[in-house]
Parts: structure tokens; C-alpha cells; sequence
């Protein structure tokens, strides 16, 4: 009976969500039924309902081997980076954008670090090689100061390290548009205020901007939470490819299950590995969403 | 760092004068302070747009001259061939007509969409606001697996080889529902409350009030969805085989696949495919940016001079 | 002022980008189904029901296929009244497209597939049709074009379930090498792997700037990394060939035409494991390059002049790598050297075919399907659709070659029709590549292989295939080029992967059993 209420109570709110309501039905929850095929010898002709039922056999070949540890620990680790460094450095560039003064200087740098958003994996780890590889610029320059060369492909140490520099070269500018959004938002009395009081620039960051913004770096961050069991896979084959040497810190549970279905071709053991990948994801955001209830009950996402 | 005690939005704002720089604070501090910032800002933008140069300046270097040299800031040797391959034929400008359409139909309605349901999500009188948060997120985390959706869309909703099939699986992102939801939320409580004053329905508040204050994040999520409509090869690669409906992204990396069939194909066949030149690669980055790019700077003012709270309540 | 520079480029790119797009809408009246009925006056007698087949192949749609596609109709317009509608699809989509097509029970006539690819799984999934009694009453032109012993060999459980589309009885392979370097360097033209070896060690000492060998490093083409590319050459007398069961790898081999299955880890075969050996010697002597397994294509680095030697499937010089290596140096070149052995019989071979075209199960329209390519089978209409149009996209050069006109079409009949009858061989290629085609193209020049014919269903084993070959991809490359210690790196692989292949093996080696007696 309080459901109904509810609805009718509020059911000009309800209205405006029916749209999103029917899309998330139609294109994410009827689909769902797909997911079965991780629990059959799924046979085209016979259909999802009609092919062999096989339990758990579909994750025997992921499970079943010493890598899946090696790779899921690869992906939470590199997305954790990527998210970190990713949010951080997007979110100080846009506190000084916004701090910068001249206009000019601000319309274009905005528009500047938007650009390698729109370079295509396959360009990206072109310029890479032609950058790193033993012969290339990097050891050129190096050469130069006399430093001898590193074999930067031969070095799976190194690669964490290259692969966030590279997805914060290529996303800040994308995130940093949220922040910048956020940042427009805040209303100027604060700032006015401080500044009777004294306050510096970076104080006003530390204490205005950032808490003020708060909520929209906590969602991102919960955002990401919930994708951290799934690994970038055209960033990480592109740049990586089947470099074996690199595989002990790069190879992430896409590249991984890729690499051992692609002979196969095996719906029902790559549903698998989804499956694995979403319920984990799931898991984790269930943990995070529910420490950040406890220390800000405004940020969590539900 | 942060000090709890400091005011943050959710305060009840009041009517305010845009912001003005206060000029009288430049103390030694104050002055190293914006050095550093114009430094990194500088810096950064350079690393971003020096690769880009490169692959501009490179789109019409000769093929000879790129293998020769590689990477240049200013290729030794000009040609035009790379245009000249990739705007011989009509396919590219059907490609580009498809893909312009997909994106501005889909922006204008994804962005209507997701700007009605995540408004939905932070109402605070919504009682079920958290569970339709979860169902939403758990959309995204779970998804519909490929084989689930591919099934609906193509033997069930009959989208196969139609332009709907490019925007309808795309039309709510939960990613930028959640971001326009922890946007609302910051609004002041007291703009919901509005409504029962004036004696206006949650529906036409939100059209007359809402939307136009939330013009810089609606900004934000109409560019990012604009992006993604824009970028999308996928949604063609599984629905449209007819080719005219080929959007540029698909249309794009057919061409450059082609390139390295070497890579896809095992068994150690060999496939007499003449490879395209890597300026190719390079011109069809320069291709497919085109209108996108010319959208940022168009929604940039949006953030710059963003409709402040107290202005429309004054 | 570069950035100022660079912000003007960028916006002129976008308004004359802007441009072609806005007047894109006029171009667009052209679509590719032709007029349904323009074309010559149907004979009554003859004709069938109007039908439009679907076919799904691979690559790129070539500009001036549309052209060729009316003319197709056109000629078939008073007969067979078939309409094409073919959809290409991107090679680095292919399996992912045609698997998804395949299992939502789409409607589609024809479709590429490959034992590298899915053939054996999706006929295990029953997705496509026995072809034999089809091809019996409407498939003469295809079964007349290809030799007995392709279709011998080409079977799935004794049965056509696809047409196979090549010419040929063993892929070339060779190796690009410099000829002007050789030359320069005073060597005689390279007769065996020791003189290969030699013209190696002499680029690294006296051609600066130049890395004398790149094979390939990827998993998907470790058949070319160098210790694997050995066993095609006439040293191996044992013929020790990789198993139907593991593509190119040679962990799991063939050797002298036995019938048996052989396993490296148990073997350590000593003529492999003196590849592997020497390709490390390769390797630390800076022979080999390397970052060998980051480079993704070797060709460019031909192309760049940077590669004295590359392996390469096929026999000849690619015409574009040619072409682009002298763009850089006009004085450069490259010669293709083969080591096979080519004395009669010397080479062993299971005739099985890279390509097929199948018919889906579910289609509505095999016998037309089936009719359709047995009308491109014939010599006018096969050169129509490889070819492109007489006279605008390419001239016939006598009677069994051909040279392209210009970039308007593109060749692709090993995607549904390419047979050895009607095949034409490229003109630009030189007399000693068309005499190894030709040689290449005939089974009288091999042995058969016992396993000819054979197919391995890995339904049994699936689980150890996938763990077997995400293992095998981090060893596999990295010590057949040499890059890393091979002892330590045996130890580690063996250890991991040995009961995988075990299994592996003896499935392998049962069914072959079952397929031996059977014949």
C-alpha cells in the first residue's frame, strides 16, 4: 500500500524517471538473461534455453590455473592507479585552470588537454614504440646526457608507471571537464568572504573548492570502484600486445581470457569470466558505497 | 585538509554580484602561487597537444618521408595522398552523415533522459531513490553480456541495420546519470521546495528552474555523450551490415584493420592485402576528430559564465 | 606560436571537414542494389524467383565494388536472378561478428569461415550444412575447379561442410633479404641457413643503423618466430610439422609421417631444441632485435629500411613493401629466399585449405546460394568478382595473369570463390615466384600426410586448450626468438603447462587412432 502512495504522491517525479526506467529494463535487465550462458555448453542452434546445462564448468579454465590470481590482482592494481592518478591530476588541473586569471589562457588549455581523448589506441602505441623502443627518442635523448639505454619493452617494472602516465596524459582532460562543471557551481560568496579574511589562494582551494566539490569526486571515484575488476582492454592490448616479457605486471583479466579464448572462441567461458568480473565489481562497490555512507552520507550513490 | 567547519554550498545561498578578482593580494606567496600554476597548466597543455600536432603534421607527410624520418613536428616531405585515399569514393561522406546524425539525435535525447532520471534519483521526497541508484549502478556493472543483448535488440526489438539501433542502447549512461545526480544534489534543498510555494508540479519545476541552473553540467554530459555517440563503432559493428548506414567510426577502422591482417589472422595464412600508408592512420584521426573538436569550444562558455543559483532565485 | 600554428591547422581540417559533410546529402542516391529489374529482358523460361543472398565475408569494402556487384547481377538477370548483398566485415572483428551472427540464428547465405577462425567449433555446433549432395546437383564448376585431393583433404568427418577457397597445396615461405646490401657486401645469393646466417653476422658488423633479422614476435604469428620458421626448411628431414590441435605450435608435433603425436616436453626433439638454442645465440648477438616481441608488424620496419632479413609467408616480395623500401632508398631491394626443400615428394603436406565458404544452417537459400557460386565459378564471371571491371579496374595479361589498374578494387576471392582453375597470378610478380606458385599449386609435388583429411574436435579438452595456450603465450615467442634463457624458461613452462599438453596429446592422439583405422 506505502508503494502505491508513494507513486501517487510523487507521481510527477515518477513520471520523469520512466523513460531511463524503461531503457534499464529493455537494454540492461530483460539482456540479463544472457548471462545463463556462462552455465552451458551454449550451442547457437539450440538456443539459450535449449542448450546443455554445465554448472560451473565454463570457469574451470580461468580458476583452474595459477594466473587468475596474478591477473585479477594486474587489473585492480593498474585501475586503481589509473583512478587515482587519473582523478587526482584531472581534478588539480582544473582547480588551476580555474585559478588562472587570464581568460585566453584558460578557454585554450581547456580545450588543449581534450585533445588526446580523441587518439586512437592503435596512434597511441605507434608513438610509443617509436618513442621507447630501444632505438628510439627516449634512448636517443638519454644517449645524449650520457645516460646508457634502458630496453624499456624489456622491462616489465617499468610498465605500471608508463601505463598511468600515459591514461593520465590521455583522460585528464576528459575528467577534468566534470571538475570544471563542479567548480563554475560554487557560488562566490565564499570566495569573497575568505578573501576579506585573508585567506590565500591555496587556502581557498583547501577549504572552499575541494570541499565544496567533494561529492562529485567521491562519485567518481565509486564510479570506478564498481569497473575496477575490468581491465581497459583496447588500452592495454594496444600498447601491450603479446609482449609476454610484460606480462607479469600488465596482463589484466580481459587480455588474460582473451588471449586463452581466441582459439576457442568459447561464448559460455568468456560470459564467464564476465560474470566473474561483474559480481566482484559488485562486491567492491557494496564495500566502498557503504564506508562512504559512514564518513559522508551525501556522497554514497545509494 | 578539509575543514568541516568551512561553508559548503548546501548553505542557503543569497543573491550575489559576479565574481570579481580582488587585485590587492599580491603578496610574494600569492604571485609564486599563480607561477606555478600558469607553469603546470603550460606544460601540460604541451604534452597534450604536441602528440596531436604530431599526428596532424604527419597526416600529410609523404609516405616516404614518414618512413624515413618517423615521427615529425614538420614532415621533411608534404602530400595530400592520405586525403586523397580516404575522400576518394562516397563512403566517407555517407559514413560522416550517418555518424552526425547518430550524434546529435542521440545527444539531444540521451541528455533529456538521463537529465530526468538522475533528477529523480537526488530528489530527496523520492522515497525509492536509493533503490532506483542501485538498480541503476548495477545496470552498469552487470550489464546484459553480449549474447542476452544482441538477442534483444536484433530478434526482438527487429533494430537490425536501423540507424535506432546506433542511439537507443546508449541513451542512459548510468556513468553520467550518477555525475548529473551528485550535481543536483549539491543544488540548495530549499530550490525543490519551490514548487509547493509557487503551486507548479515537480515536472514543469524541473523544466523551468532546474534545467536552467544545471546548465554547466548539462553541458558537461551533453559533450560526453556527444563523444560517445561520436566515437561508437560497436552498436554498427553488431547491428548494421548495411553499409550505407555505416557510421565513420566503422567505416574507419574497416580501413585499418585491413592494415594489420597479419595481426588477426593465424595459421600463418598470408593475405595479399595492400596495406594503407601510415599517414592513413594519422589522416583518419584528423577525419573522425573533426566536429567534435568544434564542439568543445562552443560549450566552453557554458562553463565560464555558468548561470549562477542566486541570479535565477533573485 | 607552433601551438598558434597547430590551432589554425586544426580548424581549417574542420571546416573543410564541415564542408563535405554538409553537401554529403547529393552523393547519396548510389546505393548498391541497382534497379531491381533495369537490366536485360528476362528469359521465361529460365528464370528463377528473384532472391537476395546475404554473404558475410571479411576485409574491406572496396570502392568500386558496387560496380561490379550490378554488373554481377546484370549478367545473372535472365538466369539465375540472384541479388548480392554482401556485408564486410573488419578483420579485427571477424570472429566476434560472425560468432555473434551465427548464434542469434541470423539469416545468412553465405559465410567465410576458417580453421583458424571457428570452422571446427561452429560445425560441432551444427551452424552450418553438409554441402556434398548440394554441390552434387548444382555445385559442377565448383567441384570441377578444385582438385580431387583438395576435396579429399578438406572434409569435416567425411563430409563438405565448407567450400575451400585456395590454390595451393603448402603456404610459401621465405625470407626477405637485402639484395643490395648482400650485393654490396660482396656475398654470394643465399643458398642455405648457414649462408643466411653469415650475410646476418656481416650486416650487424658492417651496415650501421640496420638490425639484421626480425621475425615475429606475436602469439598469433608465432609460426614466424625464427626458431619455429625453421622447421619449413629442407634440414628438417623428419618433417616435424606442429599437430592439428595446437595451431603452429610445436610443443605438441608430427614427425615423419607416422601417425603419432609427439610431445616436446617429453621428446626435447634435439633438432627444435637447437633452434631454440641458436636463436638465443641470435638473440645475444644482437642478430635478432630487441624488442622482437613488441614489434607488431615487421613489414615497417622493412619497409624503413631498418630489416636486413624478415620471414614471410608466401612466396615473392609484396609488391607494396617493395614499393615502399625504395620510396626510402631507391637503391634498396629485396629478394625472397626460400629453403624448402623442392624435390618431388620431399615436402609433406595435409592439402588443408586456409579459406572455406560455408552455408549457415538456417538459411533459406542454399541451393541458390549453391548455384550463385558455382556461376562465379566460371572463368568471365570468377574474373568479375576478383578482378573487378575489364578494362577499369584491372587488364588481363595472357591468358592466366592479371594486373590491377588501379586501387578501385581490392583482391579478396580467397574469401569465396578463389579455386586454382580459374585463378589468375599477379603479372608484377618475377618468373621464379610465378614458377613456385605454379609448383606450389600442384599435389603431384608432395606427400600426402596420413592426417590428411584428419580434423580435431576439442570439445573433450576445451578447458585444457584455453589454459594450455594462455600459458603457452607467455613462453612460447619469447623462446623461440631467444629473448630469454631457454633452460630456466623450459623449466617454468614445463612445469606449468606439461599435464596440460599430456591431456592435450592423448586425446589427440585417440582420435587420430579412430581416424586411421576408419580408413
Amino acid at each position: 500500500m506505502g508503494f502505491i502512495k508513494e507513486i501517487m504522491k510523487n507521481r510527477q517525479l515518477y513520471t520523469l524517471a520512466i523513460p531511463g526506467i524503461v531503457f534499464l529494463a529493455l537494454f540492461s535487465y530483460i539482456p540479463m538473461f544472457g548471462h545463463l550462458i556462462a552455465f552451458e555448453r551454449f550451442q547457437p542452434v539450440k538456443g539459450i534455453w535449449g542448450s546443455e546445462w554445465v554448472g560451473l564448468d565454463n570457469f574451470k579454465f580461468f580458476f583452474g590455473s595459477q594466473d587468475w590470481l596474478r591477473v585479477t590482482f594486474n587489473t585492480v592494481y593498474l585501475n586503481a592507479l589509473f583512478l587515482i592518478f587519473g582523478i587526482g591530476i584531472a581534478l588539480l588541473l582544473a582547480i588551476l585552470i580555474n585559478e588562472a586569471t587570464s581568460t585566453l589562457l584558460k578557454k585554450i588549455s581547456q580545450s588543449l588537454i581534450f585533445l588526446p581523448y580523441f587518439i586512437s589506441w592503435l596512434v597511441v602505441s605507434l608513438m610509443i614504440m617509436a618513442f621507447m623502443s630501444t632505438d628510439g627518442l627516449l634512448n636517443q635523448w638519454l644517449g645524449q646526457l650520457g645516460i646508457s639505454e634502458v630496453n624499456w619493452y624489456q622491462n616489465a617494472k617499468l610498465w605500471p608507471i608508463i601505463l598511468t602516465l600515459v591514461y593520465v596524459w590521455k583522460f585528464s582532460g576528459y575528467y577534468s571537464v566534470i571538475f570544471m562543471a563542479a567548480i563554475v557551481g560554487i557560488s562566490n560568496e565564499y570566495y569573497e568572504s575568505a578573501r576579506i579574511d585573508g585567506a590565500t589562494r591555496l587556502q581557498q582551494i583547501l577549504h572552499i573548492t575541494i570541499p565544496s566539490i567533494r561529492s562529485v569526486i567521491v562519485v567518481l571515484l565509486l564510479l570506478g570502484v564498481g569497473r575496477i575488476f575490468f581491465g581497459d582492454f583496447g588500452m592495454i592490448y594496444g600498447i601491450i600486445g603479446d609482449n609476454s616479457i610484460l606480462f607479469p605486471t600488465t596482463d589484466v583479466i580481459d587480455t588474460y581470457s582473451f588471449r586463452a579464448l581466441r582459439q576457442l572462441g568459447n561464448f559460455g567461458m568468456s560470459s564467464a569470466v564476465v560474470l566473474y568480473q561483474s559480481i566482484m565489481g559488485i562486491a567492491a562497490i557494496l564495500i566502498f558505497n557503504k564506508i562512504a555512507k559512514k564518513i559522508d552520507p551525501e556522497s554514497r550513490l545509494f | 585538509m578539509t575543514n568541516p567547519s568551512m561553508p559548503v554550498t548546501k548553505d542557503k545561498p543569497k543573491p550575489k554580484m559576479k565574481r570579481n578578482k580582488i587585485k590587492n593580494d599580491q603578496s610574494f606567496g600569492e604571485k609564486a602561487f599563480l607561477t606555478f600554476t600558469y607553469l603546470i597548466i603550460v606544460v601540460f597543455s604541451a604534452v597534450c597537444v604536441i602528440p596531436f600536432w604530431i599526428v596532424l603534421a604527419d597526416s600529410f607527410a609523404s609516405e616516404a618521408s614518414f618512413l624515413k624520418n618517423g615521427y615529425q613536428l614538420l614532415p621533411s616531405e608534404w602530400s595530400l595522398d592520405a586525403y586523397i585515399y580516404l575522400l576518394q569514393g562516397s563512403q566517407l561522406l555517407t559514413s560522416y552523415k550517418n555518424s552526425l546524425i547518430v550524434a546529435i539525435v542521440g545527444t539531444l535525447l540521451a541528455v533529456a533522459i538521463t537529465a530526468m532520471f538522475a533528477y529523480v534519483i537526488a530528489h530527496p521526497r523520492v522515497k525509492y531513490r536509493n533503490v532506483l541508484a542501485f538498480l541503476t549502478y548495477l545496470a552498469m556493472v552487470l550489464g546484459g553480456g553480449l549474447v542476452g543483448f544482441y538477442i534483444m535488440i536484433a530478434n526482438w526489438l527487429h533494430l537490425k541495420d536501423s540507424i535506432w539501433a546506433l542511439i537507443l542502447p546508449y541513451l542512459m549512461n548510468p556513468f553520467y546519470a550518477f555525475i548529473l545526480v551528485a550535481f543536483y544534489k549539491s543544488l540548495p534543498y530549499e530550490i525543490n521546495e519551490a514548487a509547493t510555494i509557487d503551486g507548479a508540479g515537480d515536472i514543469k519545476l524541473f523544466f523551468k528552474i532546474i534545467l536552467p541552473i544545471s546548465t554547466p553540467v548539462i553541458a558537461t554530459v551533453s559533450l560526453f555523450y556527444a563523444i560517445l555517440y561520436w566515437n561508437d563503432w560497436y552498436l554498427s559493428l553488431l547491428f548494421i551490415d548495411d553499409h550505407n548506414l555505416h557510421p565513420l567510426q566503422l567505416m574507419i577502422r574497416q580501413l585499418i584493420s585491413n592494415l594489420n591482417v597479419a595481426a588477426y589472422v593465424g595459421g600463418g595464412a598470408s593475405y595479399q592485402v595492400s596495406a594503407p600508408s601510415n599517414s592513413i592512420q594519422l589522416a583518419t584521426v584528423c577525419l573522425t576528430i573533426g566536429p567534435i573538436v568544434l564542439l568543445y569550444p562552443f560549450l566552453q562558455k557554458y562553463f565560464v559564465k555558468g548561470i549562477t543559483i542566486g541570479a535565477v532565485k533573485g | 606560436m607552433r601551438t598558434k600554428k597547430g590551432i589554425a591547422a586544426i580548424l581549417s581540417i574542420i571546416m573543410l571537414v564541415g564542408l563535405l559533410a554538409a553537401c554529403s546529402g547529393k552523393t547519396e542516391n548510389n546505393a548498391p542494389s541497382a534497379s531491381p529489374d533495369g537490366a536485360a529482358a528476362p528469359e521465361a523460361s529460365t528464370k528463377l524467383d528473384p532472391v537476395t543472398l546475404k554473404i558475410m565475408i571479411p576485409g574491406d569494402r572496396p570502392r568500386d565494388f558496387d560496380a561490379v556487384v550490378a554488373e554481377a547481377e546484370k549478367r545473372m538477370a535472365g538466369t539465375l536472378n540472384v541479388k548480392l548483398d554482401v556485408v564486410f566485415v573488419p578483420w579485427a572483428d571477424l570472429a566476434q561478428k560472425t560468432q555473434v551472427t551465427l548464434s542469434s540464428g541470423e539469416n545468412i547465405d553465405l559465410i567465410f569461415d576458417a580453421p583458424w577462425l571457428h570452422i571446427t567449433q561452429q560445425i560441432a555446433a551444427g551452424s552450418y550444412a553438409p554441402l556434398d549432395d548440394l554441390l552434387q546437383q548444382y555445385g559442377p564448376n565448383i567441384l570441377k575447379n578444385r582438385p580431387q585431393a583438395m576435396w579429399d583433404a578438406n572434409k569435416f568427418d567425411g563430409k563438405i561442410m565448407g567450400i575451400p577457397n585456395g590454390i595451393t597445396f603448402v603456404q610459401g615461405r621465405v625470407y626477405y633479404v637485402r639484395k643490395d646490401i648482400r650485393e654490396q657486401l660482396g656475398i654470394a645469393p643465399i643458398q642455405t641457413y648457414d649462408d643466411l646466417m653469415k650475410f646476418a653476422y656481416a650486416v650487424k658488423e658492417k651496415v650501421p643503423n640496420m638490425t639484421p633479422m626480425i621475425p615475429a614476435g606475436q602469439d598469433v604469428t608465432k609460426g614466424l618466430s625464427e626458431a619455429s620458421f625453421r622447421h619449413y626448411w629442407k634440414d628438417n628431414t623428419a618433417n616435424i610439422t606442429p599437430s592439428p590441435a595446437l595451431s603452429e605450435s610445436l610443443v605438441l608435433y608430427t614427425k615423419n609421417n607416422d601417425g603419432k603425436v609427439y610431445n616436446l616436453f617429453d621428446e626435447m626433439e634435439p633438432m627444435v631444441w637447437s633452434w631454440i638454442e641458436n636463436s638465443r645465440k641470435l638473440y645475444q648477438d644482437k642478430i635478432i632485435h630487441p624488442d622482437v616481441l613488441a614489434i607488431k608488424d615487421t613489414g615497417e620496419l622493412a619497409k624503413q629500411g631498418k630489416a636486413a632479413i624478415i620471414p614471410n609467408n608466401d612466396f615473392g616480395v609484396k609488391n607494396d613493401v617493395q614499393q615502399a623500401l625504395k620510396s626510402v632508398d631507391p637503391n634498396a631491394e629485396f629478394e625472397a629466399v626460400t629453403l624448402m626443400n623442392l624435390d618431388k615428394g620431399a615436402v609433406l603436406t595435409n592439402a588443408l585449405q586456409y579459406n572455406f565458404i560455408s552455408v549457415p544452417a538456417v538459411s533459406k537459400n542454399k541451393e541458390r546460394a549453391i548455384q550463385f557460386l558455382d556461376w562465379a565459378n566460371q572463368k568471365e564471371n570468377y574474373d568479375l568478382l576478383a578482378y573487378g571491371v575489364e578494362g577499369k579496374n584491372w587488364e588481363a595479361v595472357g591468358d592466366d595473369q592479371y594486373k590491377f589498374l588501379n586501387d578501385g578494387y581490392t583482391w579478396f576471392p580467397f574469401a569465396w570463390i578463389w579455386n586454382p582453375a580459374t585463378d589468375r597470378q599477379d603479372a608484377g610478380q618475377d618468373d621464379v615466384t610465378k614458377q613456385l606458385n605454379q609448383w606450389g599449386a600442384d599435389v603431384n609435388n608432395f606427400t600426402l600426410d596420413k592426417l590428411a583429411g584428419f580434423t580435431f574436435n576439442n570439445t573433450a579438452v576445451v578447458n585444457e586448450i584455453s589454459q594450455y595456450t594462455s600459458i603457452e603465450a607467455k613462453y612460447y615467442t619469447a623462446m623461440f626468438n631467444g629473448v630469454v634463457e631457454p633452460n630456466e624458461y623450459w623449466a617454468k613452462f614445463k612445469a606449468e603447462a606439461a599435464p596440460l599438453a599430456k591431456k592435450i596429446q592423448n586425446e589427440l592422439q585417440k582420435q587420430i587412432d579412430a581416424f586411421l583405422a576408419a580408413k
